[in-house]
């Protein structure tokens, strides 16, 4: 895998670094031998087992840079689990759909954009060798939310964590998202997203504490990459705000996450300047297959009890991780892009276009923040499977901070009416 | 809680027998419970908001309610005016989805229209209460919530609504109009604290030609220029003039022939009368800027306005209340032009965490018929007059640090005709999930202020504006809060 060693040489400095004084813990195991499941990865034994494999698999191979940092510097542990017990399915007429794309779209290399595009993933079948795989994987991921069927909503926390510190505060908050535009099952296209070119609407407000309790965002995002509408509700003065469209790059107020981070990649393909699919390979991920809170908890820990919120740097994920084949890709802002210089992005190879890890590199090219992303399932009034839950998990590892969303109440609602998401739903909130 | 900053050029009798109001004063020291109610029944959503009060009695407020009495008014202020002990349910209404396109919202609530935020010429349904704090920049609590019916016809394949607003008259007098501090308290205009203004011209809020208990009603257009990044709205609202106008005991009979005062006093009494109000507001992304540009316009073809900078003038008397000389209706032009930008330099020279917000905003009033003989006073009891454009500059920065944890701010007021500046400078704090902690000071610099020439008497002048008013008042406000 080639990746500019610029963006490497930080995190070179601090692998050999950590390497040196990592006390390595002798174990039994030789460097070629095959990991059983269940096998925990820690900072004690990493460099000890790296050229063990898993599932044929090196671990050296399957653990990203980011994440070899979180497991040396930050305590994260890894469960191995088969790759056998799937997590994720999404049923037959999503994939049908978005097959069914191959028959009539086109990309073009020009302008970048996509024609002829039908409904779920544009392009489901990326081959490594064409010259476009990147931009394509990236329409795969503005096409992404088509895997949580026509609409969802829930409501799920925000954990805000001081890495030396610990959870400093939570909040609550709603998304509802309505697809107008390229909806997996028919009609594909809803009637304003078919008039107007609207991809999809996204309302996001807040419900706890009180202070910030509806206060919310909506936004407009349209399938031809013009600026999205975006409007913000303000409660403590009771009005409706415009935002401008041009901030799609700003900071989440208060958290690690910056607009575009959201879902790995919240953006139009043509508002970056470039993306290169450098390789496929296998990485450790998970995803989940059970509730992520405890509802009934009394404590933070009991309410997140897959989170280590006790132990520093508060922040780490207490799952089983599972050999994931992905795709990499190197997403280039635009020079005038104001945080970012470079971003790594590992996609699901078998569920195109869903983000598993982000990289994120600064302006210097230094290596600032990590994000998980993993799904759930769920299954709709009809039978059918699709994604349902996030968990975004960013680790800003500049200012050892992290923000956390368990979004794993997240859940289709074909319910859901165009009439159901205007601008007006942060009124009445 | 609140305390002065400066010295009061007040007279008054004073607990100690020395003006009242020193820097270090503690004028306000307010508590307010607040209690949110949200329910669902189906589609149905149900609203609820109460607040109690409790005011206390600071030793400040005390020896200005002893002025007061002394002078003739009441001065059971923080009782009658802040609302000590006051329990209200505030805002109670039901959201009723009667089809896909039309919605109900029956119930005592809050319409905001416009898109200002310091002056807000479209923001006219509402009265605001502006009693307890004149400048309090979080207006749902200051704007009082009435009894509407609040209907939205939504056109989505042309991306509009029709917004019709019916106020059936059932609210309490005070709600529907705007209240100050005109009764000697810490908001009164200086040099008036602790005389009671109002004692010699109490407010009538059922005058023939402004009454409360009358519905007034207004509808409003909301919709998408088609092809570009404009949202605009027009509006028209029948609804009373909320800032009032003193009916003069000595010039009853005007241009609006409205009857003698019902309720006499000594210089006259204050009225509402209707007001037809037409407007538009507007907003523009320009996203390659990452800049948002908002207005609003509103027009008022008889508007009332008080004349008589010298007060009441005879030929064998004069009585020196500037705006006693009448009522007058000119027709005025209100706008805004304004603009919100998030500005990255402050991440670099600042080190702020994250893009600071810049916000300006222009307003301004145009009294499109005024004539140089009208002799209209901008503000009732100050003798400068109004002028066919009065223009006042604004603007906001509010930065961000420690994940938002710390937000100072800075706004800038400053009156272009007379050169009056208000500055504000702000900090939020905010610790972990139950507390928060606001505090703001207000500076004003005034070119002019009102002397005092005895007690609850001023010097006759004409050069005290709008932002003037609050002179000698600067003070220091500290607001924690706790979230259950």
């Amino acid at each position: 895998m080639r990746i500019d060693t610029k963006h490497r040489s930080a995190t070179r400095r601090l692998l050999l670094a950590l390497s040196g004084a990592a006390g390595l813990a002798f174990t039994c195991v030789s460097a070629a031998d095959e990991l059983p499941v269940g096998t925990v990865i820690d900072a004690a034994n990493f460099d000890a087992i790296a050229a063990s494999t898993f599932e044929g698999h090196t671990i050296r191979e399957m653990v990203p840079p980011s994440v070899e940092i979180l497991i040396k510097k930050y305590n994260l542990k890894l469960t191995l689990a088969s790759s056998d017990d799937r997590i994720l399915s999404v049923n037959e007429k999503f994939w049908q759909t978005s097959k069914k794309n191959a028959e009539t779209i086109n990309f073009d290399p020009a302008t970048r954009q996509i024609s002829g595009y039908v409904g779920g993933i544009p392009f489901p079948d990326i081959s490594i060798d064409d010259p476009h795989a990147g931009d394509k994987e990236l329409y795969n991921l503005f096409w992404n939310f088509t895997y949580f069927g026509g609409a969802a909503r829930g409501d799920f926390p925000f954990l805000y964590i001081d890495g030396k510190k610990g959870v400093e505060r939570t909040n609550l908050w709603h998304q509802t998202v309505l697809n107008l535009s390229g909806r997996a099952t028919e009609p594909h296209n809803l009637p304003l997203g078919e008039k107007f070119g609207i991809q999809k609407r996204d309302a996001l407000f807040a419900l706890e504490p009180r202070d910030i309790k509806g206060t919310g965002t909506f936004t407009q995002r349209y399938t031809d990459g013009r600026p999205d509408d975006a409007w913000v509700y303000i409660r403590s003065i009771r009005r409706v705000r415009r935002v401008s469209g041009g901030s799609w790059a700003d900071a989440i107020g208060g958290s690690d996450v910056h607009l575009d981070d959201i879902n790995g990649f919240n953006a139009h393909p043509t508002w970056f300047k470039s993306a290169r699919l450098v390789e496929r390979k296998w990485i450790l991920h998970w995803n989940f297959d059970k509730p992520q809170q405890n509802k009934a908890g009394k404590t933070l820990d009991e309410r997140f009890p897959y989170l280590d919120l006790t132990n520093p740097p508060y922040w780490n994920a207490i799952q089983d991780w599972r050999p994931t084949r992905v795709n990499v890709v190197e997403i280039i802002p635009e020079a005038s892009h104001p945080f970012y210089s470079n971003k790594i992005l590992y996609t699901m190879a078998d569920f195109p276009g869903t983000p598993a890890v982000l990289e994120a590199y600064d302006k210097k090219g230094e290596l600032w923040k990590v994000e998980t992303i993993s799904r759930g399932t769920a299954t709709d009034e009809s039978g059918d499977v699709w994604f349902a839950g996030f968990c975004s998990y960013m680790y800003d590892l500049q200012q050892e901070h992290a923000t956390l969303l368990v979004g794993d109440e997240f859940k289709v609602d074909n319910r859901i009416r165009e009439d159901d998401v205007t601008k007006d739903i942060l009124l009445v909130q | 809680m609140t305390w002065k900053l400066e010295n009061s050029p007040d007279f008054g009798s004073g607990s100690n027998g020395k003006r009242v109001g020193s820097a270090g004063d503690l004028i306000m020291a307010r508590t307010v419970f607040r209690l949110d109610f949200d329910g669902h029944y189906g589609d149905i959503r149900i609203k609820a908001i109460g607040r109690l009060v409790d005011e206390a009695n600071t030793r400040y407020l005390k020896d200005l309610a002893k002025s007061v009495r002394a002078t003739g008014g009441d001065g059971d202020f923080v009782k009658d005016e802040y609302e000590d002990g006051r329990a209200q349910l505030r805002e109670i209404y039901t959201i009723f989805p009667i089809t896909s396109n039309f919605s109900l919202i029956l119930g005592k609530q809050q319409v905001a229209w416009g898109e200002g935020d310091f002056f807000r010429t479209a923001d006219i349904i509402h009265g605001n209460d502006l009693r307890w704090r004149p400048n309090e920049r979080e207006n749902e609590e200051t704007r009082n919530p009435l009894w509407l019916v609040n209907a939205i016809l939504s056109f989505p394949d042309i991306e509009s609504q029709l917004q019709m607003i019916l106020r059936p008259g059932w609210d309490a007098a005070e709600d529907v109009v705007n209240l100050r501090d005109i009764f000697g308290g810490r908001g009164t205009q200086q040099p008036f604290k602790g005389f009671d203004l109002t004692a010699g011209n109490p407010r009538n809020f059922h005058h023939s030609t402004g009454d409360t208990n009358d519905a007034n009603y207004g509808v409003r257009w909301l919709s998408h220029l088609s092809g570009t990044n404009l949202d605009y709205t027009l509006f028209y609202y029948r609804g009373l003039w909320r800032d009032g106008v003193t009916n003069s005991v000595f010039n009853p009979k005007n241009e609006l022939h409205t009857k003698p005062p019902k309720l006499f006093g000594l210089i006259g009494e204050t009225i509402y009368p209707v007001v037809d109000q037409w407007g538009m507001t507007w907003n523009y992304d320009i996203p390659g800027l990452n800049l948002v540009l908002r207005g609003e316009a509103t027009y008022i073809p008889n508007r009332p306005f008080n004349f008589g900078s010298k007060g009441f003038v005879t030929q064998n008397f004069t009585v020196p209340v500037p705006g006693l000389g009448g009522i007058k209706e000119k027709s005025v032009l209100s706008t805004l032009w304004a603009l919100d930008k998030n500005i990255n330099w402050t991440m670099d020279l600042l080190k702020t965490q994250r893009a600071g917000l810049w916000t300006v905003e222009i307003f301004d009033d145009w009294i499109t018929n005024l004539n140089n003989g009208d002799d209209l006073v901008a503000v009732f009891g100050n003798g400068a007059t109004a002028q066919k454009h009065h223009t006042i500059f604004t603007s906001t920065l509010t930065l961000n640090y420690d994940y938002d944890n710390i937000q100072p701010g800075v706004a800038l007021l400053w009156d272009v005709n007379y050169g009056d500046v208000v500055f504000v400078p702000s900090l939020a704090l905010r610790f972990g999930d139950h507390w928060r902690v606001y505090s703001e000071a207000t500076f004003t610099f005034p070119k002019h202020t009102v002397k005092p020439v005895a007690q609850g008497i001023g010097e006759i002048e004409n050069d005290t504006h709008l932002l003037g008013l609050d002179s000698n008042n600067n003070q220091l406000m500290v607001r924690v809060t706790y979230e259950f």
